[in-house]
């Protein structure tokens, strides 16, 4: 497999601690709006800032940083993200395809379990954590109705079997994971939808594809 | 490390479980922010950017190469 030679557009999200509502990306790319730069650790630090993994991390000026913790707790499928971004830097522009690649995990990273941690934080900080993963679970499936009518256009790859009793420090499982994935590809349904996936990707003429626009509405209940 | 760092699938899952290993292998004595060190974290992501970034650790997220293509996206999450 060959480096990428190209700059892809990318972006991280992480929540400022006292505003975990709205997520913050940390970009690769300029927009034209006030934006926050960092360095590529501190992004990294700042999105995998797991509470009960690791510490938080203050990014921003001297004497005006600002707290970050994982941005999962704020936008666990950060698709609508996506396609605010599409729609900043190209307004008029089309999309021909959308992959969204789970981690195979049911819950939010980083969410206690209750009988485990519940000493260790406050009750109403585990009630909100919890509120908020629950919500972005339900806006994301809200989400990915409006793709029924785009077939063609959003693919959505996650392993569902056999990743749930795995948790993010257990190194030791890596090969579980190969394993369980492996599995998952050689499914039929999956094996047609990656070769889908693939000729849409490689696809060179120019598709007529979706208006970000159309896409970008807020989702309907 | 896809994204920004422009690295290979083969790269950066080797690079993926060296880190998984290196830090989580030890957990903290005692319960303070977190399970595992950050600090540990820290040293492991900034090794790979400065093998991958360019030579610097320091590297900005922004990426003022000018071969920006600005066609697709890609979102990470570990």
């Amino acid at each position: 497999m060959k480096p990428i030679t190209q700059h892809l557009p990318s972006f991280v999200c992480a929540v400022a601690a006292n505003h975990i509502a709205t997520p913050t990306l940390f970009r690769s790319y300029p927009v034209p709006r006030t934006a926050v730069n960092c360095q590529i650790w501190q992004a990294a630090r700042a999105t995998t800032a797991a509470p009960t993994f690791f510490k938080r991390i203050q990014i921003g000026r001297e004497n005006a940083e600002v707290d970050y913790i994982d941005g999962a707790l704020g936008c666990n499928n950060p698709v609508q993200q996506v396609l605010e971004e599409a729609q900043l830097t190209h307004q008029s522009g089309r999309v021909d395809c959308i992959l969204s690649v789970g981690t195979g995990q049911p819950q939010t990273v980083g969410l206690p379990e209750p009988d485990h941690f519940q000493r260790l934080l406050p009750l109403d900080a585990v009630k909100m954590l919890k509120q908020l993963a629950t919500n972005s679970e339900r806006a994301a499936e809200e989400f990915e109705k409006r793709f029924r009518h785009a077939p063609g256009i959003y693919f959505r790859l996650n392993v569902e079997q056999g990743m749930q009793g795995i948790t993010l420090e257990e190194w030791k499982k890596l090969g579980d994971v190969t394993a369980h994935t492996n599995q998952y590809l050689q499914k039929e349904r999956v094996s047609q939808e990656v070769d889908h996936l693939v000729n849409v990707l490689a696809k060179t003429s120019a598709s007529s594809g979706v208006a970000i626009a159309e896409l970008s509405m807020q989702p309907t209940s | 490390m896809l994204g920004r760092l422009r690295m290979s699938t083969d790269d950066a899952l080797q690079e993926y479980t060296q880190l998984a290993r290196f830090v989580f292998e030890e957990k903290k004595w005692k319960f303070q922010d977190g399970l595992f060190k950050a600090t540990k974290l820290e040293e492991a992501i900034k090794k790979i950017v400065k093998k991958y970034g360019g030579g610097s650790d320091t590297e900005d997220m922004l990426d003022r190469r000018d071969d920006s293509l600005c066609k697709r996206w890609a979102i990470y999450h570990f």
